[in-house]
């Protein structure tokens, strides 16, 4: 008999959220067959059976969390069966889950304390997708009577929307940009770049203007080291490598895959690895070590039509970089001649507590130029073995 | 509109259907020259001498020869004295005239009324005190009517006289004396059909006969406490009107049943059960049902009036069911 | 009295019919063919015919559980009356009433009855409805032994005699209610000696007499015609079978009934006919002959009618069924 626990993917992992359960309570399962989908805050995996046998019972239930550690299912044989049943109870007395994590259904509240409701309060509150829960009872012995529905009715509107649990990724997506914007002090600084010249460069490398801006932002960051660090507990931690942090929109939230060591790669390995990273981070293949460590994270939403957005920050680190549209504009170049040039707003996030106004102006400033006269760094486009 | 007594109202449906209808003939225990022992006759005395009749006490022929003249084509109308001694000849309707037609698979038509004073009065004791409608309703083969108002039992015994079917009419000893508005001009009152004596938006009580005068002297009362009970009587119990007591639970979202027969068993059980089966999702509240205590009738007044059911058992009902 | 032929024949013929269907009922009914149970007129067939013979097309009749031979004396049709005790839909009472409830209202028939007595009442309805119509129609309540001692037995004789009304009293007394024996259950020698208490004449008759039920029926019946009021006949008769059929008979010695088989009236009516040069053995054949056809086609006509569809259960009860939850 072996007990399937919840498993720890990174360091900071303390609880796991199950999504689904991708076997049935007493179908026989294959060493290394999935077994169910389990999210972190930062990704979701598919937990594989370590050995063969039945799956004798499943004790950890779809859309709840439970600690790391904690047993959600016993693989065995089916002559086991009693002994799991015996674990299981023995799990259920122990209750040691978040339980108070989760919106309580009324079959949930009911299993305490039942809910004495009407036929009528029932049948309107059913009609409502009222939690007769949420609903206070008037009648004899507190019983929820329908006139007790309908004032509830009137005091909170009808619903149009229906209650969605939060997958495990937009409860941490919710956590991190609450602390980011409860705790750091955010400031934007933007500037209208000019991108003929890297566009023009990176074409005939064969890789992207993402490729080149992350290739073109490492070699900055190495040296502004005060953009390229985390604040946490008080403290300034200035990197010497540059892990760069790639926003991906994904059909599960935002995601944010780490691009290691950019500062040490050439375009094509640039190139390579932030495809590698965005579509496996679309179909839920990433790694757990791969959303970690980010030192300075990047977000594009210019290929979606957005010229100009404040980022925020993506903590502990303390700027982040948006990038808008390029888009083809007349410019005034070269003694007052008009030119066409492909320009876009970069918007420089920072945490005000650490980076002054003018350090931002002189950092976006140092980028813009590198942009827009890229050649000198690109000459140099090669990785450190 | 002029004010009469619910017997004169009896009266005129009678003799206004005999004038109508030489096949109508009326009979029964002191009928004729008493004009009925609770006078519900006193307005027919003298009127059609051959055609209403006192008889012996005979009940089993009494009941059972309303369905040979029927068969030969009359239209009789039996008064049965009191209900309690419709079962001295009980044969005669639950094994003839409630069987006859149908176990002669439709062969005739038995247009008979039987009709008669039920119910409680100043200690008449437990052999003449009873409502048996329920009986009635149970076991099937004839309609039911009861009639609370002058208004009603006229209308009603007017369609009653004009009916291919037998029906019983059961009149409260309390009601023949009781006066109220009747229209000079003819008028039916179909079966089936329950009327909503006053509105109310809390409870609906369903009742017949005395038990709705006590049913409104109770809304009348609850008002006051801003209680609102809405009041039905039913009219007819075979068939009684399902959706109009539907419709009322839709909107109260409760039920109390009243009537005068026993609680257990009673009619009041059969509406219940069938509002809980066709309105269950609209009730906030266990159905009610108010009858009297599961006795015989006593006859010291105290007793009597201790198992009779009234508005103050309605009133407790109300405030029990509102949870006040 | 002087008779013509065919009217003697035709009181033979009857009483041929009514033996004939019974014997066959009964037969059916051994064979399992008939569902409930049924009461047989065997032995009693001259009461019902001679009668019959008194009343006219328009006189009502009131019937009991042994009723076949009534109904078919006053003239109901036997195909009908067979595909009843089939419970066919063809059946007099579509299948809803069965042997006991065999009724033709068109006929003057207002039912047999499972309710000893149960008729009794409803004659005196009859009666006083055609005393309110002031028609010229009369009522013959039939009624065995074992109703007169019933409340109403004694209600009706006493409301038929108060209001004189048109009804002669058959007193069917075959010797047995169910299976005890009249003499030991009722305080008189002759069911006919109540009718003193009624202030109406009493009358005792040999019921296996096709001619003296006749004549006795005959003068009771126009007296109540005349509105000379009720008259209480009893007619003496004998049941050969049991109370139904399949009744084991525990309550008497074949000995008995062996000795009514020599007295039953069939017999004697045919011998008195042959004796009398009225009919010939020929005759006799052929109209046994024809009966038996009769007979027959009726159990064709019953056995190839049809089942009635279960849900016809849930009408006929009333005539405005509007409302009313079956």
């Amino acid at each position: 008999m072996y007990e399937i626990k919840m498993p720890k993917f990174g360091l900071t992992m303390d609880k796991g959220h199950i999504e689904r359960w991708l076997k049935k309570e007493g179908e026989y399962i294959n060493k290394g067959e999935s077994l169910l989908e389990v999210s972190s805050d930062k990704i979701s995996n598919e937990i594989i059976s370590p050995i063969s046998g039945f799956l004798l019972k499943i004790w950890g239930q779809e859309g709840e969390e439970y600690p790391v550690g904690q047993t959600i299912a016993i693989v065995g044989e089916k002559q086991e069966l009693d002994q799991a049943n015996k674990e299981v109870s023995e799990i259920k007395s122990k209750e040691i889950h978040l339980k108070q994590d989760y919106i309580k259904t009324d079959r949930d509240i009911s299993k305490d304390s039942r809910i004495i409701a009407s036929p009528s309060a029932k049948r309107l509150a059913r009609e409502h997708h009222i939690l007769l829960s949420q609903v206070q009872g008037s009648g004899p012995g507190g019983r929820i009577t329908s006139e007790d529905i309908l004032s509830f009715l009137n005091h909170h509107p009808k619903d149009n929307f229906k209650v969605e649990k939060l997958s495990g990724i937009r409860k941490t997506i919710i956590e991190r940009l609450s602390q980011s914007f409860h705790q750091a002090i955010t400031l934007t600084n933007i500037t209208e770049v000019d991108f003929t010249q890297l566009k023009k460069q990176t074409k005939l490398n064969q890789v992207s203007i993402t490729t080149g801006i992350i290739f073109v932002l490492s070699k900055i960051l190495l040296n502004l080291k005060k953009f390229n660090s985390h604040f946490e507990n008080e403290q300034l931690k200035e990197y010497n490598i540059v892990n760069i942090g790639l926003a991906v929109d994904t059909d599960r939230g935002l995601l944010v895959p780490v691009l290691k060591n950019a500062h040490l790669l050439d375009l094509k390995n640039i190139q390579e690895k932030i495809i590698d990273l965005s579509s496996r981070a679309r179909t839920n293949q990433l790694n757990e070590g791969e959303l970690y460590q980010s030192t300075f994270t990047i977000t594009n939403l210019g290929m979606m039509r957005t010229d100009l957005f404040t980022p925020i920050l993506n903590p502990p680190e303390v700027a982040i970089l948006g990038i808008g549209r390029i888009i083809k504009k007349p410019c005034i170049v070269d003694e007052d001649k008009i030119a066409i040039r492909e320009m876009a707003y970069l918007s420089l996030s920072y945490d005000h507590r650490i980076i002054d106004g003018a350090d931002a102006a002189r950092f976006l400033g140092v980028l813009a130029q590198s942009i827009e006269d890229p050649e000198s760094l690109l000459m140099n486009n090669k990785g450190v073995e | 509109m002029r004010n009469i007594s619910y017997a004169e109202a009896l009266g005129e449906a009678i003799l206004e259907e005999m004038e109508r209808d030489d096949t109508i003939f009326t009979y029964g225990e002191d009928v004729a020259k008493q004009g009925g022992i609770f006078g519900a006759y006193k307005s027919l005395l003298g009127k059609f001498p051959n055609r209403i009749f006192d008889t012996p006490i005979s009940e089993e022929v009494i009941y059972g020869s309303a369905l040979g003249a029927a068969l030969v084509g009359m239209r009789p109308v039996v008064e049965f004295h009191f209900a309690d001694f419709l079962f001295t000849g009980i044969q005669s309707i639950t094994l003839q005239i409630e069987k006859i037609r149908y176990m002669t698979g439709g062969q005739g038509k038995l247009h008979l009324v039987l009709r008669g004073p039920d119910g409680v009065s100043n200690s008449a004791a437990a052999q003449h005190s009873e409502s048996i409608e329920t009986i009635f309703m149970h076991i099937p083969g004839i309609k039911i009517i009861i009639p609370s108002t002058p208004y009603d039992i006229k209308g009603l015994m007017k369609t009653a006289l004009r009916s291919d079917d037998p029906i019983i009419c059961f009149e409260h000893k309390s009601l023949y004396a009781t006066k109220g508005e009747v229209p000079e001009e003819e008028y039916f009152i179909p079966l089936g059909k329950a009327e909503i004596k006053k509105e109310g938006k809390d409870i609906t009580v369903v009742s017949m006969s005395r038990m709705v005068h006590e049913s409104l002297r109770a809304a009348e009362e609850l008002e006051k406490e801003g209680i609102s009970l809405e009041v039905i009587d039913l009219r007819s119990l075979v068939p009684w009107d399902k959706e109009t007591v539907i419709r009322s639970v839709q909107k109260t979202n409760r039920l109390i049943v009243a009537h005068e027969t026993w609680r257990r068993a009673g009619w009041g059980a059969e509406i219940a059960s069938t509002i809980q089966e066709e309105a269950f999702d609209f009730l906030d509240a266990p159905i009610a049902r108010i009858g009297a205590r599961n006795v015989p009738m006593p006859f010291n007044a105290l007793m009597q009036n201790f198992v009779t059911p009234n508005k103050e058992n309605i009133i407790i009902e109300a405030k029990k069911l509102l949870g006040r | 009295m002087r008779y013509s032929k065919n009217f003697l024949v035709s009181l033979y013929q009857t009483m041929q019919k009514i033996r004939k269907f019974e014997q066959s009922a009964e037969q059916l009914f051994l064979e399992g063919k008939l569902p409930g149970f049924i009461h047989l007129y065997i032995g009693e067939e001259a009461i019902a015919t001679g009668v019959m013979a008194a009343l006219n097309q328009g006189d009502y009749i009131t019937s009991t559980h042994r009723g076949h031979g009534h109904m078919i004396a006053k003239g109901g049709d036997i195909k009908r009356m067979m595909a009843e005790l089939f419970g066919k839909t063809s059946g007099y009472c579509k299948g809803k009433g069965g042997s006991m409830h065999i009724a033709d209202f068109s006929i003057g028939v207002l039912g047999a009855n499972g309710v000893v007595g149960g008729g009794l009442p409803i004659a005196i309805g009859a009666g006083l409805g055609i005393k309110m119509k002031e028609t010229n129609q009369v009522v013959v309540a039939f009624f065995g032994d074992g109703a007169s001692n019933t409340g109403a037995f004694h209600e009706s004789l006493n409301f038929a005699s108060v209001y004189r009304l048109p009804i002669v009293f058959i007193n069917e007394n075959n010797q047995y209610a169910s299976t005890a024996k009249t003499k030991e259950t009722t305080s008189v020698q002759n069911i006919s000696d109540r009718a003193v208490s009624y202030s109406m004449p009493g009358i005792t008759i040999d019921g296996n007499n096709i001619i003296a039920v006749y004549e006795t029926a005959r003068e009771a019946i126009e007296r109540a015609r005349d509105q000379g009021g009720p008259t209480l006949i009893e007619a003496k008769t004998y049941r050969i079978k049991g109370h139904f059929v399949g009744d084991p008979t525990k309550y008497r010695e074949n000995i008995e009934v062996n000795k009514f088989w020599e007295n039953e009236p069939i017999k004697i009516w045919e011998k008195q006919l042959l004796d009398s040069k009225i009919i010939t053995d020929k005759e006799i054949k052929k109209i046994n002959e024809e009966l038996d056809a009769q007979i027959s086609e009726a159990i064709l006509f019953a056995e190839n009618s049809s089942d009635p569809i279960p849900e016809n259960a849930l009408s006929d009860l009333f005539v405005d069924d509007a409302g009313y939850d079956y």
